[in-house]
């Protein structure tokens, strides 16, 4: 039996296996005709591969580009303006994109994006805010309504306030302040036992009403982990709870058109919480931002409510006479809006 | 990859170099540089004219038009080509689906129609030529050509590819669409129906000496 065509053009290409290979040998060594055939394989590959090459006409390279579309010269000044963008690999872009979101959002968690500007507020006379609440009691209706409807109407323009000033002339972030300097010990008598120290300090910066200020941020200090604790049991529905943002809010990278909302429901919340804290709003004054003169019960400068150091901005601008608590306290809050 | 027969070994350094250097202009034009593109028609061109030349039966016109196709496509690819595969690999299957298209296409068919049927008046022969046809042609390379382009087309696309190309079984198969088994067995068909074709010739053009030689290598 005579090797097929097939066995035979692979004896002649090598292909086959060792053991075929010495099987075809041994046939071929036997068999004339299958030798013959073989020889005639082998005469094919020799011709086959002898073929001379093609030459392709001349002008071809010519030809081809002649038939290539010409690019208009606006995509050629494109093209020189991606050029550099499309020898960016897509890892590295998609690293760059990743890294500028994880930075923004350490910024906006740090506060270091959101605008931080603290007012020094002359402290004005004693008599001057008493005069203005007897004088014209409506003003302070009518900003209290106006700053309610603004709010309103801001959330409803999905075009609200910033984000309300740290108050209290400090210069950290309120989280900051919660570990800071006084520690996150939240007691009030501690605080309060703590403030000629916190004066000291602040004596160094501001010659005039420094101990009301450093008083005050002592209060504060304990005011806001009052409330903390406040918060954390305070039901759901409760009016000032449910309305305020809680700090851990900034940590979260919101849209800006949802930030701006929830500052304008809190400065609606802030006003509700503090005319049922007691606190009266008794004028409004124009300028940067809207500032109320408010007077309050003294119990409320020791429970003054977090979110106010966050949105808004309370100094104390008159003390009452000591231990006096009928004479309420004068309060300036400091609410920035658009 | 067993090496073509014939006598031709590449070297897989040899395929390795030239594949760098497709890469290297490949990657040339992918940044820009349509230089990149120039160079690889250059260095390509007459291999693809041929490869068109022989799976379109000896048509310059159509080979020329046909290989010039094949580069345009290049040019549109070339930007989103994926360095993963070997450029003349791409390039190959490129142009034998050009080719391919071109002789499904009704213009090509008619022509070879007519071409057809003037060769059955004469002497009625269909499109493959016979025996008597292809000793009838004057020069060496004629005959073979002559016989190469009476396969059908499928048979002639394995036997340019393989016996006169070079290609791996590998890449042949990745160039038709065929498995490597079906590559092989159609591929033998096609040898065997040349080998028929050219049998006398092979005999009587075959040196002495070299059938000696072959005869004691084979036996």
């Amino acid at each position: 039996m005579h090797l097929d065509g097939d066995a035979l053009c692979d004896y002649a290409e090598g292909a086959l296996g060792a053991s075929a290979r010495a099987a075809a040998e041994a046939h071929l060594q036997a068999c004339a005709d299958c030798r013959r055939e073989l020889q005639a394989i082998r005469a094919y590959f020799l011709e086959m591969a002898g073929l001379e090459p093609a030459k392709a006409p001349a002008n071809f390279l010519a030809n081809v580009r002649a038939r290539l579309p010409r690019p208009s010269p606006w995509k050629a000044v494109l093209l020189v303006f991606m050029r550099p963008w499309r020898a960016i690999p897509m890892q590295i872009a998609v690293l760059t994109v990743l890294g500028i979101t994880v930075i923004t959002a350490y910024l906006y968690q740090r506060g270091g994006l959101e605008e931080t500007r603290v007012t020094m507020l002359p402290a004005p006379t004693p008599s001057a805010p008493a005069e203005g609440l007897a004088k014209d009691p409506g003003p302070a209706v009518e900003a209290e309504e106006n700053a309610t409807r603004n709010a309103g109407a801001m959330e409803k323009k999905k075009r609200v306030s910033p984000r309300l000033r740290d108050g209290m002339d400090l210069d950290d972030s309120p989280r900051t302040r919660s570990g800071g300097r006084n520690g996150a010990s939240g007691e009030a008598a501690g605080s309060l036992a703590a403030a000629p120290a916190q004066a000291d300090e602040a004596e160094e910066m501001e010659p005039a009403g420094r101990e009301d200020r450093a008083v005050m941020r002592s209060l504060a200090k304990s005011a806001t982990a009052k409330a903390r604790k406040a918060e954390a049991s305070a039901p759901s529905g409760s009016p000032v709870a449910g309305n305020a943002v809680p700090k851990q809010a900034s940590a979260d990278v919101l849209p800006a058109i949802a930030v701006r909302m929830r500052a304008a429901r809190d400065t609606s919340a802030i006003l509700s919480g503090l005319k049922a804290m007691g606190a009266e709003i008794v004028s409004r004054r124009p300028g940067d931002g809207i500032r109320y003169l408010l007077q309050a019960p003294p119990s409320m400068v020791a429970e003054m409510p977090p979110y106010l150091e966050r949105y808004g901005r309370i100094e104390k601008t008159g003390a009452p006479p000591s231990g006096d608590a009928a004479v309420p306290a004068r309060l300036l809050l400091h609410l920035i809006l658009p | 990859m067993s090496n073509p027969p014939g006598g031709i070994v590449l070297s897989a350094e040899a395929l390795e170099s030239g594949d760098a250097e497709d890469r290297g202009w490949v990657l040339a034009f992918q940044s820009g540089r349509e230089e990149g593109f120039n160079r690889l028609v250059l260095k390509h061109k007459d291999r693809i004219f041929g490869l068109c030349l022989r799976l379109l039966a000896g048509n310059r016109e159509e080979a020329e038009d046909a290989a010039q196709e094949s580069f345009v496509k290049v040019f549109h690819g070339l930007g989103d080509f994926r360095l993963e595969a070997k450029f003349s690999s791409w390039l190959y299957r490129i142009a034998v689906n050009t080719c391919k298209n071109r002789l499904v296409s009704r213009p090509y068919r008619e022509a070879r129609r007519h071409r057809d049927l003037k060769a059955a008046e004469s002497d009625g022969a269909p499109s493959a030529p016979s025996p008597a046809q292809v000793l009838e042609a004057k020069g060496k390379r004629e005959r073979i050509e002559a016989a190469i382009a009476g396969l059908p087309e499928e048979q002639r696309t394995l036997v340019v590819l393989r016996d006169i190309e070079g290609r791996s079984y590998e890449e042949i198969a990745e160039t038709t669409g065929l498995n490597p088994g079906t590559v092989k067995s159609r591929l033998n068909r096609g040898r065997r129906q040349l080998q028929e074709w050219l049998r006398e010739y092979l005999r009587e053009y075959l040196p002495t000496g070299m059938l000696i030689a072959l005869g004691w290598l084979g036996a």
